[in-house]
């Protein structure tokens, strides 16, 4: 079976414009009309370069990186939206994109008359947008509204509709730019359920996320892309711990997920932190046990995000035992540690499910401040977690 | 050749969505407006009596029935120069459309012609309606009517598809356009018959093909003769050959719209 897209060799470059490059027509018919651009130059900025990237079909990919890496420009050129510079793509079946909802809407025409539009231009037949108006309009939830003009709609409604009609392309391939934000929660919910059946019935899903959790969770397959160029591909938290290992940040970690260690780089002087991401049961037992190779301090602190904690929280060093500590509003747990002892902390949390939903927030750090400045070499703090949901 | 043959092809395949298209254009473009459609024939009309005034009661230009003849030049006029306005801002209005449609880009300003052509037939009625109040009856000329307006159509979508095309990378091109359209319209034989250039000066307006399609429409709805045999031509093949040309620019530049948007 062929993969559902296949990227070999890919680049892409785009011109930077700039004052002293006039794109003056006369320079454009003596030059460039009877000769193509060379594609280099000081103008010239790569956001992708070789890229080789295949997706199985029926497999979901999260693709992260940090802002300006590349991955929206990875995902139109997947879309066929851009072309690339050099290599070659190749997606089996329709790919639609989720990708500025509901741009081609027009505001003076009905949200009817748009729906057809739209749905003409992204390749479906009258017969096919007429069987599926009813669908897209109820999943929309926008039956009160459909026959007023799009500049009456809100922002929300606009996104709705554009979500609906992309969903409703039936498409083999669903490529999504964190999409997922658009609406109020019911809404999210419904869009994620609409995913997860697109998963079930075997579809190929491309998704370019921020939310490491759910480039863990939900993706089957994640891809890295930093400074234009693929970093890491393969498993999610493989990947994703690579990823902000690479990025000097926290390592996250799913709750629920079997204990693992995470390898957590210090250089002298400096500080490192892993973060895991909160559990969203009623209670989380999250067990770190490090393995210092250096002395400093070791702090563990939880973040919520929420001006208020109603939290039980409970930090406390579980072997060798020396006690516990209760500190919300700002729950920081310090211990100074000697090089090569192994001390293991239990944090136990009540009341997650009673913080606003926000799981961007949740997060337990643990940063370690290396005092041995003078220490040769890079020292390492391994955690071990476990957080049960 | 073959490139524009698939260009033809693909065009012919996506005349659905241009239909729905041309709808659109024509719904949103009058919706909230109580005349409507009637501004199509209204603008032009406007145009008239400001000619007519100026040409007829203040220039005192010598001519029967000056405002039929006017009218004659002025709708089809009005067709090209919004048409190819529009068509030229065309890929950059529909930025969006243009890089996930699945049917080719020359649709929009396809489109944009279309839906200006729409109006010029509609208004036709009219036009024959003040015709014959005006003391000109249509005669068989008439059935040349359609062929000029196909050259029309030829001439105006090879030069929209290059404006079209080259306006993404070079916006000043939007800047000149209603200047350009402008002087245009001066140098075209709208308010004047072709007859009133001199001799000397007249191979010059071979190089505006518009002159001879203005002329064309003058003489088959109000002279009521059949079009100029060897100038009629001439503009026919021309706006194959522009048509030609800008199927050929519009294809070259094709890849590069989506980052030049």
């Amino acid at each position: 079976m062929p993969p559902a897209i296949c990227l070999r060799g890919v680049s892409k470059s785009f011109r930077r414009r700039t004052e002293r490059d006039p794109r003056t027509l006369k320079s454009y018919l003596l030059r460039d009309l009877w000769r193509p651009r060379a594609p280099s130059g000081p103008h010239q900025v790569w956001a992708l370069q070789d890229v080789d990237l295949t997706v199985e079909k029926g497999t979901t990919v999260g693709i992260i990186g940090r802002n300006g890496s590349g991955k929206s420009t990875l995902l139109h050129i997947m879309g066929g939206m851009l072309k690339p510079t050099t290599g070659t793509v190749r997606v089996e079946g329709r790919a639609s994109a989720l990708i500025e909802l509901g741009a081609g809407f027009h505001p003076e025409l009905t949200g009817r008359e748009n729906v057809l539009v739209n749905g003409l231009l992204l390749g479906l037949s009258k017969r096919e947008v007429r069987d599926r108006f009813d669908s897209i309009v109820s999943f929309a939830e926008l039956h009160d509204s459909i026959d007023e003009p799009m500049r009456t709609y809100s922002t929300g409604m606009y996104m709705r509709l554009g979500f609906s009609v992309a969903v409703h392309l039936d498409p083999d391939v669903l490529l999504i730019d964190e999409v997922l934000a658009v609406g109020d929660l019911p809404f999210v919910e419904k869009c994620r359920e609409r995913m997860n059946e697109f998963k079930r019935r075997g579809k190929t899903i491309v998704l370019v996320t921020h939310d490491l959790n759910t480039a863990q969770t939900w993706c089957d397959h994640a891809v890295w892309i930093h400074q234009g160029r693929v970093s890491a591909a393969g498993d999610p938290s493989m990947v994703v711990s690579a990823y902000c290992r690479g990025m000097g940040m926290a390592v996250p970690m799913a709750a629920g997920q079997a204990p693992q260690m995470l390898a957590l780089a210090v250089t002298p002087g400096n500080e490192g932190t892993v973060w895991i991401p909160g559990a969203t049961g009623a209670a989380a037992f999250i067990v770190a046990t490090m393995n210092v190779g250096a002395a400093g301090v070791l702090t563990v602190s939880v973040e919520t995000g929420a001006a208020r904690l109603p939290l039980s929280l409970t930090i406390c060093q579980i072997e060798p035992v020396t006690g516990a500590r209760l500190t919300p509003p700002a729950p920081t747990f310090s211990l100074r540690v000697k090089s090569g002892e192994t001390p293991t902390l239990g944090v136990f949390i009540q009341g997650w499910d009673r913080v606003p939903f926000d799981p961007a927030s949740h997060r337990i750090y643990i940063h370690f401040v290396d005092e041995g400045a003078v220490t040769r070499g890079a020292t390492s703090v391994g955690v071990a977690t476990r957080a049960t949901g | 050749m073959s490139g524009f043959l698939a260009t033809a092809t693909r065009l012919w395949n996506s005349r659905g969505v241009v239909q729905i298209l041309i709808a659109r254009d024509l719904k949103a473009r009058y919706r909230g407006t109580a005349l409507g459609f009637l501004w199509s024939f209204l603008n032009p009309l406007i145009f008239m009596s400001v000619y007519l005034l100026v040409f007829s009661v203040y220039l005192r230009i010598q001519m029967e029935n000056y405002a039929a003849f006017l009218l004659c030049g002025l709708l089809p006029w009005t067709w090209f120069a919004s048409a190819l306005a529009e068509s030229s801002r065309s890929i950059i209005d529909n930025r969006t459309l243009v890089t996930r449609s699945a049917s080719p880009s020359e649709i929009f300003p396809l489109v944009s012609i279309g839906s200006n052509l729409l109006h010029f037939l509609l208004s036709l009625p009219v036009l024959l309606g003040l015709l014959i109040v005006f003391g000109v009856r249509p005669r068989w000329t008439l059935a040349f009517f359609p062929v000029v307006v196909v050259v029309q159509f030829l001439f105006t979508f090879g030069l929209a598809l290059i404006c079209a095309s080259l306006a993404v990378r070079f916006r000043d091109l939007l800047q000149i356009m209603p200047t350009a359209l402008n002087l245009w319209f001066f140098i075209t034989p709208v308010f004047y018959p072709v007859t009133m250039v001199p001799p000397d000066l007249r191979p010059l307006l071979l190089l505006n093909p518009m002159a001879y399609v203005i002329d064309a429409y003058q003489s088959v709805l109000f002279y009521r003769r059949v079009p100029r045999p060897f100038e009629f031509t001439l503009v026919l093949v021309l706006a194959v050959a522009l048509l030609a040309a800008g199927a050929w620019i519009f294809n070259a530049r094709r890849d590069r719209f989506a980052d030049e948007l």
